[in-house]
């Protein structure tokens, strides 16, 4: 199964959400990821779906959601032309003597270290959701307390871009 | 710019969208558009109950073509609509429904009859949107009616705090425009051709989107000398000597056999729901949908074509060769039994001018079955909900739309459930003939229950009523008739005013 990543312009309005996440989860479309955020224009929020399936079922979300009234825009985003981000917060049990092993990982995967305390460390990470992943591996063995990630965020690259006017 | 109120604005707006007749029920929070109705030149018609009124405006929209309107308080009002809505969005029907809510400082705070209607309908509609503020209410209006009646059509909702009501405000006459007209795609129309030339046994499948290329239809049928076949909702649509009649779980066997025979299907405006849909392999599919997410949904197409079958139908009609087959097309027919031949003596009364409505049931598979191949474009029938209950209070919309007689074929159980719209019909003068296929059964729930659970039968049952009686208690005619006496009767019935309801035991 391809994943699949779709990039929409829908109103700054209430029940905008529940209507498509609602619509999500009647027609049984399994998605990894959602993520709602505002836009340079206050009248629209930007949404971003990513979405394991194979062609047939994608172009048929793709359909359903561009007919919502509230879509204003939708496109997909293809891994080579787009910048696709998600941004994570991991807690993990740390002792003293781990350190210096912690400090090694933070650098490889240029990620910050923004908590620490006798016993755990708060680390985040911003980059694709590949890099996540494997950063979240790599940690496990120290022992995961927890974690938050934001699902996707994404946009075009180069002089495209999702603009109501377009 | 003159300055009114937020009521007031909602008549005049509906006024000036060309509405006439709406249908509404009373209650706290709705009271300043009833009041403001009292001024206008709109009338509205009172049901028994917002079901009723949202049905009636379903009946109204299938009957005209134009958007039914209802309007109703908030809390149990608004909720009573629910299963009106759910109706017409299932089978495309333009519906705008207009609900007060609590005043918005009330709003979420579980107040007295408040209701979160746009969260519960946003399923079932096209659109649901609760205004916020009264600048908002003119444009809102005109866009959610706008969206009711172009492409898909289907229902939707506007819900109006009492506050926004009672506010000041100028009216603007604003504009909503609508996205540009979808031009079909050349390449898909040019496959689309390709594939009926080569076809050996081409089909066209016609459903409810269908409905207005009837003429369209029967020529490219011609020129192909193929069947033509329809889904539920597409009965009535086109107007044919080669028309079978239905395909589906509940048609005859021969049409069934006939589109399994099909080596191209040329699908036109239909959802292929599961009711219809038997899955043949080695077919191909030519689908056009006016709804992009139909395309592809259910069966994988040869040729996908994006657009109006109206605008879509001449372009092909253009390009494929005439096949001058010497054929005779046999329309299918359902086992004869009493349901079937009350039914068949219906369907071949003189119907010019009648509008035909069915409720749900065995009745009502049995009616769409025997219609004949000719044009009912304004038949009144819930296809894709199947809601019982929906022919009466459908029938009362459609005859106060057009002043038409209309023609209900229902069954005990389905005519149960909303009779109390009866008074509603008197009430306002409408001439609707009603017959009750009375089996003193859930008929078509006790056929299942004899074929698969073992005439294990439970909960079908209905109560003895003397329809002649409740009819009488409601100032309408009744009576009972025999199967024999039926075809003089009703023919002369469809010619009288009143409404009048008639019992045939089965
Ligand atoms: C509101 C509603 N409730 C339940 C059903 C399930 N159902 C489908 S057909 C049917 C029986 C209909 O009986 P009747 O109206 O007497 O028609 P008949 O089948 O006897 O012709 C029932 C209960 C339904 N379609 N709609």
């Amino acid at each position: 199964m391809e994943k699949h990543y779709l990039s929409m312009l829908v109103d700054n309005k209430s029940g905008v959400l529940s209507r498509i996440s609602g619509l999500i989860a009647r027609r049984g479309y399994n998605i990894d990821s959602l993520s709602v955020c505002a836009t340079e224009d206050e009248r629209l929020s930007r949404m971003t779906i990513a979405i394991s399936c194979d062609e047939r079922t994608f172009k048929q979300i793709q359909a359903q959601l561009a007919k919502q009234i509230e879509v204003e825009k939708i496109v997909e985003l293809k891994d080579s032309d787009s910048v696709l981000r998600e941004l994570l917060i991991i807690k993990i049990s740390c002792k003293n003597n781990i350190i210096p092993e912690i400090v090694d990982l933070t650098t490889i995967y240029k990620a910050k270290t923004v908590d620490i305390t006798e016993s755990s460390v708060i680390l985040e990470l911003t980059g694709r959701a590949s890099k996540l992943d494997s950063f979240i591996e790599m940690l496990r063995p120290y022992g995961i307390i927890v974690m938050a990630r934001s699902g996707l965020s994404a946009l075009q690259r180069g002089a495209t871009c999702l603009k109501e006017s377009d | 710019m003159k300055e009114t109120t937020g009521a007031k604005l909602i008549v005049e707006t509906l006024a000036s969208l060309g509405m006439k007749k709406i249908f509404g029920y009373t209650g706290n929070y709705i009271l300043p558009v009833f009041d403001a109705i009292k001024d206008s030149s709109i009338e509205v018609f009172v049901p028994s109950s917002e079901l009723g009124g949202a049905h009636s405006a379903d009946g109204y929209a299938r009957a005209t073509d134009e958007v039914g309107v209802v309007i109703t308080t908030s809390g149990p009002g608004a909720t009573n609509l629910v299963t009106g809505i759910a109706t017409a969005y299932m089978d495309s029907v333009p519906i705008l429904a207009i609900t007060a809510n609590v005043p918005r400082k009330k709003l979420g705070k579980d107040s007295f009859q408040e209701v979160d209607i746009t969260g519960i309908v946003t399923p079932i509609t096209k659109y649901s949107h609760i205004i916020t503020s009264v600048d908002e209410l003119e444009y809102e209006i005109k866009k959610a009616y706008a969206l009711a009646s172009s492409g898909r059509k289907g229902p939707v909702l506007l819900d109006i705090p009492y506050d926004v009501l009672n506010e000041k405000v100028c009216i603007k006459n604003v504009e909503y425009s609508l996205p540009k007209a979808i031009v079909p795609d050349k390449n898909a129309i040019d496959k689309a051709i390709a594939l009926l030339n080569e076809a050996v046994n081409p089909i066209i499948l016609v459903g409810g989107g269908a409905k207005d290329a009837s003429k369209e239809i029967s020529l490219l049928a011609e020129k192909l000398s193929c069947p033509i076949v329809t889904t539920m909702r597409g009965v009535g649509a086109v107007d044919s000597a080669n028309l079978l009649g239905v395909v589906g779980y509940s048609a005859p066997y021969s049409n069934n056999t006939q589109f399994k025979k099909a080596d191209v299907v040329l699908a036109l405006g239909t959802r292929f729901s599961d009711k219809m849909y038997a899955k043949s392999k080695g077919k191909k599919y030519i689908h056009v949908d006016i709804d992009l997410a139909e395309l592809d949904k259910i069966v994988e197409t040869n040729s996908a074509i994006l657009g109006d079958v109206k605008d879509v139908l001449p372009l092909l009609l253009n390009g494929v060769k005439a096949r001058n087959l010497d054929k005779k097309f046999t329309r299918g027919a359902l086992k004869k039994n009493r349901l079937t031949t009350l039914a068949s003596t219906i369907a071949e009364l003189d119907l010019t001018d009648v509008i035909v409505a069915t409720d749900v049931g065995s009745h009502q598979i049995a009616l769409l079955n025997a219609l004949g191949a000719k044009n009912h474009k304004e038949l009144l029938s819930s296809t894709g909900l199947g809601t019982m209950g929906y022919g009466l209070p459908a029938s009362i919309g459609a005859s106060i739309a057009t002043g038409k007689h209309v023609l209900l074929f229902t069954s005990d159980g389905s005519f149960n459930m909303n009779f109390n719209e009866i008074s509603t019909a008197v009430k306002y003068g409408v001439d609707l003939t009603v017959v009750i296929a009375n089996n003193r059964s859930l008929g078509m729930i006790e056929d299942i229950q004899r074929n698969k659970f073992n005439a294990r039968y439970i909960g079908i049952d209905t109560p003895d009523i003397s329809y002649a009686l409740l009819a009488k208690s409601m100032g309408a005619q009744g009576a009972r008739l025999t199967l024999p006496k039926a075809q003089e009767t009703l023919q002369k019935a469809l010619t009288e005013r009143g409404v009048k309801i008639y019992e045939v035991r089965i």
